[in-house]
């Protein structure tokens, strides 16, 4: 039965034409707009397709790679709706939480924000009641925690932690949209994940070079240089991913530095 | 998981200054089981031309059947070796008849103009839509890794050495992140007077 | 072309002859006039084609891809259909193989048609025979060929076709030489096509066209008209 038969059904009951004439017109202007609504050729699979969807994607990649007493963290600046339509070029996708601690996300931008907001407000909190700065460490075991707390209705982001530890060495945590958090040397995160991960397993992780080869050493300059590098690489191919890189260099005792750098216009 | 992953496989093909590199890893699957680990992708068209073929691996043997077929008759008909462009035309052609019921396979071409010797490469979807870039291609399970490091090691001019280097790393570092890929791959380095066939170990898993 | 049917018309002679095709080689002998001749660096084709202030003019000389072309002699519709088919072939090689056919392969499967056609029920072999002008990019040479009913095929230095094609070809022996190039080879066709015209060669009644790396060109009047008079 098509919902324009079962509407004018469903409103035949509900009138007596006798004594309510204008109730004809009324269920026929019913049943059209119920027609106009859900018209036959939409399948029941089409209509849960058009149902409200609480996600949605922004697009844009990032990464991290840490050093012996630093931490560089990038990202690009552009913001994208439906993979295609620019909405932004200068978005801040790295969110320095504290003097040690820089969070910075890809995926949904609503969710990075609303986590953002929370971990500040941790941040906050603790400063208050412990009268001390948290510690990178200690921030990504929060966040891990408040992640997993939303296992059923995840922020839907793919976040990463980087910051200078209490050892003053550069920390990156990387994790998944539910909490899964583990400490990496280097990690990415966003839609050019599977472009920015391999370049970096290469010239970073040194994955491809054979043992007993001397290894370049990984210092500030060289890591700044990387990342530049391979947001250059990935802003070539990965539509949503371009405009310019924001970079944000944490050095161990020394106050973070931000650095931007246009990309390829296009 | 979808039919184009289902065997796992990747091949990669990067155009240098008269030369040109096709490298492919060796690994075949049955989703996560590993079933053989000397499967090469590509495969020997004529002297200077080489066709990958990523994806379903039924479906790629039975395309590479097809595509020898019209390869063949094209060289006896024509009395020639056959040119990497024109090749590529065919294939396009074979898999666009199949338009509405595709092979689950995407080909690539990469090889020398037998009279010219001037490099081509090109990569195509699963129904021929030619894509010929002037750098390199790449296709299968770890084309998106292939993508990012690629675009880092390619450099206009590369001589052949080079050129099998950037190849090498690259898919290296990509396989080293695929997991439908490995266990080693044979990098094809197609220059004017030879090729030269390298298998390289990559991580064994 | 396998949906002939009826029963086959070109039947053996008990002396092993097809009547048939003799016949249709006899339609050409009596058709007008053409020649065709390899230059050094390219392909000419003329032909004459009558004119009168009576109707329009129509085309005798057809390109058939970018760097082919041919000229008939004999019946008219039948190489409008020759052409047609020679079109498509070459249309479909491009499209199959993503680059123009050789002049060898347009002959090859236009012979093939042409052959079909003594061997086919229901249906007369062509009254035409087809002077094929070509220039393959690789290796970058002139071709020509002549195409016959029979379907059988011959690549020529020069040769001609039509009405005193002998006086024509005697002429070609005499005057051809391989180290011509294509404004002497048109010069040299047009005499030799002078050989059988029974009427003054004006550029009303002469075609020409020529082949080379750029392409398939026909000569416009006033070409014809300058290399007409140079004679």
């Amino acid at each position: 039965m098509s919902f324009y038969q079962f509407a004018l059904i469903q409103m035949a009951l509900k009138y007596d034409a006798k004594h309510d004439p204008l109730g004809a017109m009324r269920a026929f202007k019913t049943a059209f707009a119920d027609v106009e609504e859900n018209p036959d050729w939409r399948s029941r699979r089409l209509i849960e397709r058009q149902r409200w969807n609480p996600y949605s994607m922004e697009g844009g990649s990032t990464c991290a790679v840490a050093g012996d007493n630093f931490v560089v963290v990038a990202s690009d600046t552009r913001m994208t709706a439906g993979e295609i339509n620019v909405i932004n070029r200068e978005v801040d996708k790295i969110h320095p939480l504290s003097d040690n601690i820089v969070l910075t996300t890809a995926g949904f931008h609503g969710d990075a924000l609303q986590m953002r907001k929370l971990l500040e407000t941790h941040l906050h909190k603790y400063r208050f009641d412990y009268r001390s700065n948290m510690t990178v460490d200690l921030c990504a075991e929060l966040l891990a925690r408040n992640l997993y707390y939303r296992r059923f209705f995840p922020y839907y982001t793919g976040a990463i932690l980087a910051g200078i530890d209490e050892h003053g060495k550069g920390a990156v945590f990387s994790y998944d949209p539910i909490g899964c958090i583990e400490r990496l040397p280097y990690s990415a995160s966003g839609a050019a994940e599977p472009m920015l991960v391999p370049f970096l397993d290469c010239q970073v992780g040194h994955v491809t070079l054979s043992e007993g080869t001397e290894r370049p050493k990984l210092t500030l300059e060289r890591a700044t240089a990387l990342v530049r590098d391979a947001f250059r690489g990935c802003a070539e191919r990965e539509i949503t991913t371009g405009d310019s890189i924001h970079l944000v260099i944490a050095e161990a005792g020394k106050p973070i530095r931000h650095e931007r750098r246009k990309l390829r216009e296009d | 998981m979808s039919i184009m992953s289902y065997t796992g496989g990747t091949v990669l093909a990067m155009a240098g200054d008269d030369c040109v590199c096709i490298a492919s890893d060796l690994r075949l699957g049955e989703q996560m089981n590993t079933v053989a680990v000397d499967q090469k992708k590509v495969h020997k068209m004529s002297d200077k031309v080489y066709v990958g073929l990523c994806g379903f691996h039924s479906d790629a043997k039975t395309v590479l059947d097809k595509i020898m077929f019209r390869k063949n008759l094209y060289e006896l008909r024509e009395n020639r070796s056959i040119k990497p462009k024109v090749l590529a035309t065919i294939i396009s052609n074979l898999a666009y008849q199949h338009r509405f019921g595709s092979f689950f396979t995407e080909p690539l071409v990469a090889g020398l103009d037998p009279v010219s010797h001037k490099p081509y490469i090109c990569a195509m979807d699963t129904i021929g839509n030619i894509c010929t870039p002037e750098d390199f291609v790449a296709i299968g399970t770890g084309a998106e890794y292939l993508l990012g490091v690629s675009e880092s090691f390619w450099r206009k001019g590369m001589n052949s050495e080079e050129l099998f280097e950037a190849t090498a790393q690259s898919m290296l570092s990509a396989l080293e992140r695929d997991a439908a890929s490995g266990w080693g791959a044979v990098v094809y380095t197609i220059t004017k007077n030879n090729v030269n066939i390298r298998t390289i170990k990559a991580r064994m898993d | 072309m396998g949906d002939h049917y009826g029963f086959s018309l070109t039947t053996f002679s008990p002396s092993g002859k097809l009547m048939q095709i003799e016949y249709a080689l006899n339609a050409v002998k009596n058709g007008q006039p053409s020649v065709g001749l390899k230059a050094s660096d390219g392909v000419v084709l003329a032909t004459e084609n009558p004119s009168s202030p009576l109707y329009e003019e129509q085309a005798k000389i057809e390109k058939i891809s970018k760097h082919i072309g041919c000229v008939y002699s004999g019946m008219g519709p039948d190489a409008r259909l020759l052409v047609k088919r020679a079109r498509k072939i070459a249309i479909t090689y491009e499209d199959m193989y993503g680059e123009e056919i050789s002049t060898t392969q347009l002959v090859t499967r236009l012979a093939a048609v042409m052959q079909e056609y003594t061997q086919s029920g229901g249906v007369r072999p062509f009254g035409v025979s087809l002077l094929i002008a070509g220039w393959d990019v690789e290796p970058g040479k002139p071709l020509l060929f002549q195409c016959d009913p029979s379907g059988a095929y011959f690549a020529w230095k020069a040769t001609a076709l039509g009405k005193n094609d002998t006086n024509a070809k005697t002429f070609l022996e005499k005057r051809f030489s391989e180290t011509l190039e294509l404004d002497d080879g048109v010069h040299t066709s047009l005499l030799t096509l002078r050989e059988c015209f029974d009427v003054g060669m004006t550029e009303d009644n002469v075609e020409v066209a020529v082949c080379n790396a750029s392409g398939f060109h026909r000569l416009t009047k006033q070409q014809v008209k300058d290399h007409l008079g140079a004679l």
